[in-house]
């Protein structure tokens, strides 16, 4: 192997010119950059979308255990057969409450009713109008 | 679970009265206002009107033909905002028949059309004279005695509609009555009877005033004069003052029959 050949083992035509080499170089440094750059968007996109999911866990879980929380409502007992005066007694009392309940209603409607019409009557136009405009005209 | 529901229920029924309210505040006041501006409107004309008289100039004339022309598209407006409110109350009441309802409604309707068309063609008019504006009022006027009968029919019908749906309220506590007090016999029986009985002939006596009213709600609209349209609605609010009267005693037996009913007393 002569100097040359142990100084720049690349020769001839297979060698890169200085100037392509430096080119390549900041080629490549793009594309880390690049690369970076989409792997940090990648990191923030991630955590968003876990903050996200941590959130809507969050309020699913909320719900659910107050769902469990809340006190279940047994049915009521089947009511165990009364003697007739008791069943006729019970009815009176709900058709009592249901007579009351109306009373109450009918009493507010009596107190609110409006026979006047206030603020409804026709408004007076003064229908004159044409009267004037005969007046002119002569 | 269930306690949410009904209190979501309650919400909305709210918000419903809420926005039934306001739907119908908003035609209340717009009326109020759209009468409140007419009345401005019309000084205005009637002051240049006054001024062009003493003094015969031409600005005078021309700005006394531009405050007629609004004037006159103001109370197309005041009279549209007036069927408007009316509509709405029409619809709203809780005793009228659907067809007393749908009747007056599409009068009512077809008449809001016209005076929005007739208002239109008022402001279009370029540099009117005192003519133009004349025929366009004999216009609107042909319709005054029409809108006035309408109107005070229509407000004869709300009066009616509000003491039906009391008179209903009253039949309806009568005959829950009748079923309750069939449990007793004998002579607190015939005594709780009795005062159904007081109940049930004060509601007929009301029903009967508002029959009267309705008669002459029927006339008025057939054959009314329209100077005479307002006697003739005070004379109908007078029967319907006289039907609500009937109801209150009405109403009273049934609460005292109530009081009597709890305590359980014969006298």
């Amino acid at each position: 192997m002569t100097d040359e050949e142990l100084t720049n083992p690349i020769s001839g035509d297979q060698s890169i010119p200085l100037k392509d080499l430096s080119k390549q170089e900041i080629t490549s440094h793009d594309r880390e950059n690049k690369e970076v750059k989409k792997n940090t968007f990648t990191y923030y996109l991630g955590l968003a979308l876990a903050m996200i999911c941590l959130v809507f866990f969050g309020l699913f879980f909320g719900i659910y255990m107050r769902g469990k929380n809340t006190p279940v409502v047994l049915p009521e007992p089947v009511p165990t057969p009364t003697p007739t005066v008791e069943v006729a007694e019970a009815t009176s009392a709900s058709t009592m409450d249901v007579i009351k309940r109306k009373t109450g209603t009918l009493e507010n409607k009596l107190q609110n009713i409006d026979l006047n019409n206030d603020g409804q009557l026709p408004p007076q136009l003064d229908y004159n109008i044409q009267e004037i405009l005969d007046s002119l005209e002569e | 679970m269930q306690l949410l529901k009904l209190k979501t229920l309650i919400m909305a029924g709210f918000f419903l009265l809420l926005a039934a309210g306001a739907v119908f505040a908003n035609e209340q006041s717009d009326y109020s206002y759209q009468y409140e501006k007419y009345s401005q409107k019309y000084q205005e004309f009637i002051n240049l009107k006054d001024a062009y008289l003493n003094y015969q100039t031409l600005s005078y004339k021309d700005q006394m033909n531009i405050s007629l022309q609004s004037l006159l598209a103001q109370r197309a407006e005041t009279q549209r905002t007036y069927f408007l409110l009316l509509r709405i109350k029409l619809r709203n009441n809780p005793g009228l028949t659907a067809s007393e309802k749908s009747a007056y409604s599409n009068y009512l309707t077809e008449e809001i059309i016209y005076l929005e068309n007739y208002k239109k063609k008022v402001v279009e008019l370029k540099l009117p004279t005192v003519l133009d504006l004349s025929l366009l009022s004999k216009e609107f006027e042909a319709k005054s005695g029409e809108y006035t009968i309408k109107s005070y029919t229509i407000l004869s019908y709300l009066l009616l509609g509000n003491m039906r749906d009391v008179q209903s309220d009253c039949v309806s506590i009568n005959s829950l009555l009748d079923q309750e007090i069939g449990r007793y016999e004998g002579q607190q029986g015939d005594y709780y009877h009795s005062w159904v009985l007081e109940a049930k002939n004060t509601v007929l006596e009301s029903q009967k005033l508002s029959e009267e009213a309705q008669t002459s709600i029927i006339e008025l609209s057939a054959k009314g004069k329209s100077e005479e349209a307002q006697n003739v609605y005070k004379a109908i609010q007078g029967k319907i003052t006289d039907s609500k009267l009937a109801i209150d005693k009405a109403f009273s037996y049934q609460t005292e029959l109530l009081a009597k009913m709890d305590k359980g007393v014969l006298q």
